[in-house]
């Protein structure tokens, strides 16, 4: 191979100094540099002789333009580096954005949180199992406590057989039953007022039922702290889905309590009823609701 | 005599098993807890120890009220502890099936300190015993 070498860059100095003496004319030179060039470009990369290369590519060069070679590699190499950075930094930015993106959603999400907090309702059996406990909860990121006026003029009680004194002191309509077993008659309406607290019941009589009632009522707790009620029982109930929502039903003594929550209301039924009754009044009320 | 003696062993034996039998557990299982008058009941406070007692029974009672309540306050040790008596709600339900009243209990407490309420319930006899919610103070 260097043997090799060595005789091309004898060729090529033969053609340099024919050329200076005018021995051989331009277009033959390039003749001869091109027939190098091309036995070079042939062999395989780590066999060529990258310098005698160079060397015929800057003669032919200088021949074609008349003008000495000027070497552009490095204003070369820092373009092509140039261009080669544009595209990382681009998709980088890109990354940057989404991350920015994605922080920003999770503060306005964690702000929210604080600023209007979350709160729920659960119902669990006491260990005992004697009573049904409805108890509030509260996402722990909400710092601030919250403040209801404990003034004597937001408590008050009022028992109405009328339902327009109702919707006045109340200050809305009510859910109601729109359904109920046979034999059953309102008695009376009962509305309670706290600072943190709502509760709204019915009272339904039947000649047959030995003076129990059947009650249908629902409390709202406006400071969901303060939700704490506990449903007598004779043991755990079980859980019934009626129109896609979770009722409990559990019996106590002779009456059955169904108890089912929905954000921070916990509505109740008791009374003197069949499973099939219990689910027929829930959907009445839920009914009721949807054609609001 | 030697008979009534075997028949008297017998007897006794028996009488054991009798005593530690599941039959006896199913009648113990079998007492119902729940309140033949009592359907619910709860005692709220806020954080300025203003307190709701709500109950409701499943007739109408003669009358329905809160014959005693508690102030319990937490320990360093996590634990609910006696603190002071409270006088109960002077409101008394007659001829009704819903109980509600409100008092504040401020003046039993002093800062720095966890709080609950336990109040007992009565109407016909029977009674109900609720636990507050806990509240900083």
């Amino acid at each position: 191979m260097d043997s090799g070498n060595c005789s091309d860059n004898t060729k090529l100095q033969a053609i340099v100094s024919a050329l200076d003496n005018g021995r051989l004319t331009p277009l033959e030179v390039c003749r001869r540099l091109k027939l190098i060039l091309e036995k070079e470009y042939d062999k395989p990369t780590s066999d060529r002789n990258e310098e005698l290369v160079l060397v015929c590519e800057k003669l032919l060069y200088e021949i074609y333009t008349k003008s000495p070679y000027v070497s552009r590699k490095e204003e070369s190499k820092k373009a092509l580096k140039e261009r080669l950075k544009a595209v990382p930094r681009r998709f980088s930015l890109f990354v940057h954005r989404s991350l920015i993106a994605v922080c920003v959603l999770f503060v306005i999400a964690v702000g929210v949180e604080v600023l209007f907090g979350h709160e729920w309702l659960t119902g669990t059996s006491s260990p005992d199992e004697e009573q049904y406990q409805i108890e509030g909860h509260k996402a722990e990121v909400n710092t601030l406590p919250d403040g209801h006026a404990d003034s004597e003029d937001t408590y008050g009680q009022l028992r109405t057989s009328n339902l327009d004194e109702v919707q006045a002191f109340l200050g809305y309509t009510p859910e109601l039953p729109t359904w109920l077993p046979e034999g059953w008659a309102l008695k009376d309406y009962h509305v309670i007022r706290a600072p943190a607290i709502t509760k709204f019941s019915i009272r339904y009589v039947n000649k047959a039922a030995n003076d129990y009632l059947l009650t249908y009522s629902f409390v709202v707790y406006g400071d969901i702290n303060q939700a704490t009620i506990a449903f007598e029982q004779e043991r755990s109930g079980v859980a019934m889905s009626v129109d896609g929502i979770s009722v409990y039903i559990s019996d106590n003594t002779i009456e059955r309590n169904s108890i089912w929550i929905d954000g921070k209301t916990c509505f109740c039924i008791s009374g003197l009823l069949t499973d099939d009754e219990t689910v027929a009044i829930i959907k009445s009320i839920r009914k009721d609701r949807c054609s609001e | 005599m030697k008979k009534n003696f075997i028949l008297c062993f017998i007897s006794l034996i028996l009488g054991v098993i009798l005593l530690m039998s599941p039959l006896n557990s199913i009648a113990e299982i079998a007492v119902p807890y729940a309140s033949p008058v009592f359907s619910s009941g709860g005692v709220s406070i806020s954080t300025s120890i203003a307190t709701t007692f709500l109950a409701s029974t499943n007739k109408i009672c003669d009358s329905i009220y809160v014959s005693s309540c508690t102030l319990q306050r937490k320990n360093s040790n996590g634990m609910w502890v006696f603190d002071a008596t409270l006088p109960p709600p002077s409101y008394v339900a007659y001829d009704e099936s819903e109980y509600f009243a409100y008092t504040s209990y401020a003046s039993y407490c002093t800062t720095g300190n966890t709080y609950r309420i336990k109040a007992v319930f009565y109407a016909e006899g029977y009674t109900i015993t609720r636990y507050s919610n806990a509240v900083d103070y």
